[in-house]
């Protein structure tokens, strides 16, 4: 009897080691799979990345920091600031940015028609060296093309965000990843809840103890880095040359990291709920119990 | 009773322990496997960042407009201590020539924002008083388009905070900067205060060009500045 009951608490107690072993797998797992949801919807979303060009005011700087570099060119070539009316627009520059961008994610062929630019500018030009007498040393439609080519090339540079292409490389291989480890960890974890599940048929409780476990760890995983830094706000001691990409920058992290924390927040929340389950069942199951433990008291 | 609560206080203490032990049993593993990769990281980012978040604008202080104006002594000097010296894009004085119209703010320092602004000073070139050589451009076709007009006789005057200067145009020349040789335009070293304005040349020409147009001008009057 005495060894019956030692060999019914050894197995309990390798139950109690198999069950938390599986909740810590699941845990990883999940921490894996949130992790992929929280990328796909922060960091690598092609509509954050767009959103966030919005937000830091990307385009107007950009706007802005292509017509001064266009204008310094037009005061050191005799011109004046005044040969760029009518030429560009913020609109088209943003519209160019986006299909840049998502051309470039999406492994398209990306081009941009500069003529009307040209066009426009070229005959500017000639006006303006009209009406101020402006003495050409040769040929004045050459002249205007090599300004002209150099005005659009400073246009071009401005659309093409720098390392993008690099960028939209890892967007790519992060997709390709996505495909083959979601149904893998999504899989592999209903595996470790059936585990669970089967090894706690009649404690219904500890299911969802372990369960909050595998829960309440992948949150904390999930939290810890993007709190911190969300907290110590490194991220915007970076260094970057132009104001425009250093905001962008920051604004992108910074939505990409709200993610991180509303998602490690809603797991959390499964984490108490799962605790709330089990302590309702546990009731439940006491409840349940007591008469017949009455009855055999008064037996 | 006691051992009762015990045990579901430590039922209860499991909650926080076991994720926390699970969390940092995943963080351990997955430092154990990627410190390599996770040192090179956080180098990368430590390389890549500043003590500081940075500042982008340049903002340029008007040291000309200075509430209080020194005056120069008797001996028409004036103490290097009251002077405000102008910092990098600071506009610090007026250069001024009746004759021609020329009437331009002088910004200490030579970028292309500040020269849409007005002329420029070279800041390895000297302040005016300071005895030394003063490089002053800006673009030909905006606040120098008027140097076209300048002859040799014409007084130039810089105005600034502690006093007035005045030069007397000595000559011009055209100068090709990539040519060898010439550097002695560029001499910033000499031992006698001299003004030299400069612009692209030819004038009202759609081009970009290597030849400057070099306004000499010598000192006539203004305080000295002493220590």
């Amino acid at each position: 009897m005495k060894h019956e009951r030692h060999h019914s608490k050894s197995d309990s107690k390798l139950k109690q080691a198999v069950c938390i072993i599986t909740s810590f797998l699941l845990a990883v797992s999940l921490t894996i799979i949130v992790l992929c949801i929280s990328l796909k919807t922060g960091f690598m979303n092609q509509d954050k990345v767009i959103q966030g060009f919005s937000d830091s005011g990307y385009y107007i700087s950009i706007y802005n920091n292509m017509l001064d570099r266009c204008e310094n060119e037009a005061l050191v070539s005799g011109l004046s600031e005044e040969i760029f009316d009518g030429v560009f627009s913020i609109d088209e520059l943003t519209s160019y940015c986006d299909t840049y961008i998502m051309s470039l994610i999406n492994e398209q062929k990306h081009e941009m028609d500069t003529s009307a630019m040209e066009t426009k500018l070229s005959e500017n030009i000639k006006n303006y060296a009209e009406e101020h007498n402006l003495v050409v040393d040769g040929d004045i439609d050459t002249v205007i093309a090599s300004f002209t080519s150099a005005v659009i090339s400073y246009y071009k540079s401005a659309v093409q965000f720098p390392y993008f292409d690099q960028i939209s490389s890892l967007f790519r291989l992060f997709n390709k990843l996505l495909t083959y480890l979601m149904p893998c960890m999504i899989i592999f974890s209903l595996i470790l809840v059936i585990l669970i599940i089967r090894l706690n048929t009649f404690k219904k409780n500890r299911i969802f103890r372990y369960l909050s476990y595998a829960f309440l760890s992948s949150s904390l995983s999930l939290l810890v880095i993007p709190v911190f830094s969300y907290i110590t706000k490194f991220y915007k001691r970076l260094v970057f040359s132009e104001e425009h990409e250093y905001k962008y920058v920051v604004a992108y992290i910074d939505n990409g990291l709200k993610i991180f924390v509303i998602i490690g927040i809603v797991l959390f929340v499964l984490g108490i709920i799962s605790i709330l389950n089990g302590a309702i069942i546990k009731k439940k199951l006491k409840e349940e119990h007591v008469p017949i433990h009455h009855h055999h008291h008064e037996q | 009773m006691h051992n009762r609560s015990i045990r579901k206080f430590n039922k209860m203490m499991a909650y926080i322990y076991m994720p926390l032990f699970f969390s940092i049993l995943s963080y351990g593993i997955v430092y154990l496997m990627y410190s390599d990769m996770i040192s090179l990281a956080t180098n990368v980012i430590s390389l890549i960042s500043s003590d500081y978040e940075p500042t982008f604008s340049l903002s340029n202080r008007d040291v000309f407009n200075i509430e209080e104006p020194v005056v120069p002594s008797e001996d028409n000097t004036i103490k290097l201590s009251d002077i405000t010296r102008p910092q990098f894009g600071d506009l610090y004085a007026y250069v001024k020539c009746s004759d021609i119209g020329l009437d331009a703010p002088v910004y200490w320092g030579d970028t292309n924002e500040l020269a849409k602004l007005g002329a420029t000073q070279h800041s390895v070139s000297y302040m005016p008083g300071f005895g030394g050589l003063l490089m002053i451009g800006a673009h030909n076709n905006t606040f120098f388009n008027c140097l076209k007009n300048i002859e040799i006789g014409h007084i130039i005057t810089i105005e600034t905070s502690y006093g007035t200067y005045t030069y007397k145009v000595a000559s011009t020349e055209v100068v090709d900067v990539t040519v060898e040789g010439k550097s002695e335009v560029y001499n910033y070293y000499t031992d006698y205060e001299h003004l030299i304005l400069y612009t692209c040349y030819p004038f009202d020409m759609l081009s970009h060009t290597n030849n400057r147009f070099m306004v000499h001008a010598d000192f006539v009057s203004g305080p000295t500045v002493v220590d």
